[in-house]
């Protein structure tokens, strides 16, 4: 695929703060979930997913978010994903993952949820 | 010998095949026993003989020269250069062999009889000569053409003819002085002679074919040329010693056949110093031509290897016995190199064995300063550096000289030759050139390789991909059921890579019957597989299930924990309550569904999972069943995200909105057919030429009295997903 995606990866305190840029379809899921593997084996459970800057997601790369999330709970934390754009959201929203994960507007609030 | 031998008959049997030969054999004979019947006639009677016993010699000789002349197996044109040199020596070898023979028995012959016969005997022996050395005459033709004419330039033809000029000259004016005495022309004779033999040495270089014979074919043509001409010279010696006192017409006669031979043996002496003479002087220049000879020949096989093996392996292998070959290495190893440097696997080795590739490894200095190199390297004497003199020291001498070169496939490295001497100063820096030169072509064999066998697995992997979609497609229904009340039509557009959508008609336990439409997450194999999966549970479940809720947390049951856990299954499923006059409608993750009644359109989207991403305790709460009143004209409309995310070239997505607004335009009385054409007509426009890149699944259900019903059906229900674009 021509179409680039690229994973920003940061820290802050305890939780994992992935930036996800581009368009995140078959082609690209596996870069993410190589990313969320890597953190997944070091113990880091507590997990953002920024969508600021995703322009597009595809049915293969909503399935890299149920990978990992069992593992992720069973380990006391938790992948939230934040500042959707509404055409992305509205992706998540049909699949009914509202149901499933924490959707948050911004990085502050999901990390403060965290720290609860 | 026995060669030597057996190759005479094969020339004698060769020559006599022709009438001509067979004649001239008939004629010697009949010379054999004229001299025979010669030796008991009285002497006076001798002059009757006289002229048959020469004209017989003669005749006999021009027969066997126009038969070996007519003989086209003689010349031998597919002989390939290489054979040729040895084919000639052998033939060389084996003439001089039969000479040698016939002088020793003729000589011994010559030593128990007395001296007044000594001269017929001996006569008779050389018409015996005279008969083996045509048998393979045949093949001296052949044989001179070669080293005459051999390599033909434009002046080849007359330069022959000049020297056959000279030597026909002075064969006719040595014959008149010598035999008849007629003409004093001695000074002639030498001139003619030394003319010929002059113009014949100077035209040396002719042997060029000399040239490219390899160093040891070269000494072994020289060998056997020697032996032959020390031969060819000796015949005409004794020849001329033994025949000084035969002086009376007959004898004078028999010499004159006698000369036919001493003249042949001449030339053909010649011929064989001339071929001495450019073998010698190629000599010194041999080991150079054969390097040449060598990089061209490896150049060829390693072309031939790019252009017809697949196995890396094999090219490593034969790479590595070519480069041994022309460097004069004594051993040698080819290593894949791995990341640790504890690790290395042998690719392959001449020579040496694994322990002594081991004994290499035990330096970290070793692997450095040579195998890590990236580019070649020639170490002359490992005693020269500290951290390398170990190489030297094992149980025997191994290694004093070494010499390495990386192998490159595409940019990466992939392995590392490494040539070895046991004496210092082995290599040299020409060494390092040769193989800088096959370098080159050695990449390109790997790159190939390696292409022809991505393009194999390519191939293969297409292959298979077409297979299961079209596999797929025969998992779709192939009619559909007649629904007493709706005008169904349903497209589907298989994209070219293999999608995961799925729609099916299934009839619950209570009989009515469901529409289907679902679509697996991801795409290709996996996806196909997944459907499969589906359709086999959807299949096995609607029969027990009462209501589509029902059956969707059935289906969610069977697949949730079954598949792996990145993969999904969104799924709507819409039952026709023909009894309620309903709709009942359920969506597990899927698109929306478009509903268009009493004139307003409107999406409907009932709450729910998508299948298999969470167990039932969360899945059957969230699950909303809606119904969905019904009458004549309402219209719905399911399909999945092929259709609603399909993009143009300028990356935009066709949405809901170009759907809806179909929706809202449609006439009275039109059929779902005809709707749907129109929907994916608007598709069709939107995308242009960009490339489709999921399944499209598009389904019209159009509210019809059922009474009018019956007349529609024959148009829709088998308008279905024929349509493959591409």
């Amino acid at each position: 695929m021509s179409h680039n995606f690229d994973i920003q990866s940061t820290k802050q305190g305890t939780v994992q703060i992935l930036r996800i840029k581009g368009f995140l379809d078959a082609h690209t899921a596996h870069i993410l979930e190589r990313t969320i593997e890597e953190k997944v084996k070091a113990k880091e459970f507590s997990i953002i997913v920024n969508f600021k800057d995703l322009d597009y997601i595809s049915s293969a790369g909503l399935g890299v978010f149920m990978v990992f999330i069992e593992e992720i709970r069973s380990g006391g934390g938790d992948i939230k994903l934040v500042e959707m754009k509404p055409k992305v959201f509205t992706v998540f929203d049909l699949l009914g993952f509202p149901m499933l994960f924490d959707i948050l507007p911004n990085e502050q609030e999901a990390v403060s949820k965290f720290q609860v | 010998m026995g060669t030597l031998l057996s190759q005479f008959f094969v020339s004698l049997q060769r020559t006599t095949k022709q009438p001509l030969a067979r004649i001239a054999i008939i004629g010697i004979l009949s010379k054999l026993a004229l001299d025979s019947v010669s030796v008991i006639m009285p002497a006076s009677l001798e002059w009757l003989l006289m002229p048959f016993i020469p004209l017989l010699g003669i005749g006999s000789l021009v027969m066997w020269v126009a038969a070996v002349r007519k003989d086209e197996e003689c010349i031998d044109l597919e002989l390939s250069d290489r054979e040729q040199p040895l084919q000639l020596s052998n033939m060389i070898s084996t003439i001089a062999f039969i000479m040698l023979i016939v002088l020793i028995v003729s000589n011994t012959v010559v030593s128990f009889l007395g001296s007044s016969s000594m001269t017929i005997v001996s006569m008779a022996v050389f018409d015996l000569l005279i008969l083996a050395f045509f048998a393979v005459t045949g093949d001296v033709f052949r044989i001179l053409r070669r080293l005459l004419v051999l390599r033909r330039s434009s002046s080849t033809k007359l330069t022959t003819r000049v020297t056959l000029l000279f030597v026909a000259a002075f064969l006719l004016f040595s014959t008149l002085h010598f035999v008849f005495g007629i003409v004093d022309a001695m000074a002639i004779v030498i001139s003619c002679g030394g003319l010929a033999a002059l113009w014949f040495f100077v035209r040396l270089n002719q042997n060029d074919w000399i040239n490219s014979l390899q160093r040891k074919e070269k000494i072994s043509l020289l060998r056997r040329t020697i032996f032959s001409l020390f031969t060819c010279l000796l015949v005409p010696g004794l020849l001329i010693h033994d025949s000084v006192d035969g002086n009376n017409g007959l004898e004078s006669a028999y010499l004159s056949i006698g000369f036919c031979l001493v003249f042949a043996s001449g030339i053909y002496g010649a011929a064989l110093s001339r071929l001495f003479f450019s073998i010698l002087f190629s000599l010194p220049t041999a080991q150079f031509i054969d390097r040449r000879n060598y990089e061209v020949e490896s150049l060829i096989e390693l072309n031939r290897l790019a252009l017809s093996d697949t196995s890396i392996e094999n090219i490593v292998t034969t790479i590595m016995f070519r480069a041994m070959e022309a460097t004069r290495a004594e051993g040698a190893w080819c290593e894949a190199l791995s990341p640790q440097s504890s690790d290395y696997i042998v690719l392959a080795s001449a020579v040496l064995t694994e322990e002594h590739i081991a004994w290499f490894h035990r330096s970290s200095e070793f692997e450095t300063k040579v195998l890590r190199s990236q580019e070649q390297i020639l170490i002359s004497n490992v005693e020269d550096d500290h951290s390398l003199a170990y190489l030297a020291k094992f149980p025997q001498p191994l290694a004093r000289s070494v010499l390495a070169m990386p192998l490159f496939a595409g940019q990466k490295r992939v392995a590392m030759l490494v040539l070895v001497k046991r004496d210092a100063y082995g290599f040299q820096g020409d060494d390092l050139r040769i193989l800088r030169a096959f370098q080159h072509n050695v990449k390109i064999a790997l790159d190939n390789a390696k292409l022809l066998r991505e393009s194999i697995e390519n191939e293969r992997i297409k292959r298979e991909l077409s297979l299961a979609s079209s596999m797929q497609n025969t998992m779709l229904p192939q009619t559909l059921p007649d629904i007493a009340g709706f005008d169904i039509d349903i497209r589907c557009v298989p994209a070219a890579e293999v999608g995961g959508d799925y729609y099916d008609f299934v009839q619950l336990e209570n009989g009515m019957w469901c529409a289907i439409i679902g679509d697996v997450s991801g795409k290709g194999i996996p996806a196909a597989f997944y459907m499969a999966h589906v359709k086999g549970i959807v299949l096995s479940l609607a029969g027990m299930a009462k209501s589509p809720r029902d059956f969707l947390i059935k289906v969610n049951n069977a697949l949730y924990g079954n598949m792996e856990k990145h993969a999904y299954i969104t799924m709507s499923v819409c039952m026709f309550d023909t009894d309620a006059k309903e709709l009942v409608l359920v969506r597990g993750g899927h698109c929306p569904t478009f509903l268009k009644q009493n004139r307003a359109v409107a999406v409907v989207t009932p709450k729910g999972l998508g299948i298999g991403l969470a167990g039932n305790s969360l899945f059957i709460p969230t699950l909303q069943e809606m119904h969905i009143p019904y009458s004549e004209g309402d219209i719905a409309y399911f399909f999945t995200d092929g259709v609603s995310e399909a993009k143009n070239n300028t990356d935009e997505e066709f949405g809901y909105e170009p759907i809806l607004n179909v929706l809202r335009g449609v006439q009275d009385g039109e059929t779902s057919k005809a709707m749907n054409e129109t929907i994916l007509q608007e598709l069709r426009v939107f995308v242009g030429d960009a490339p489709q890149h999921d399944d499209i699944t598009s389904v019209v259900v159009r509210c019809v009295d059922s009474q009018l019903q019956n007349s529609l059906l024959t148009s829709s229900s088998h308008e279905q997903r024929q349509e493959t674009d591409r």
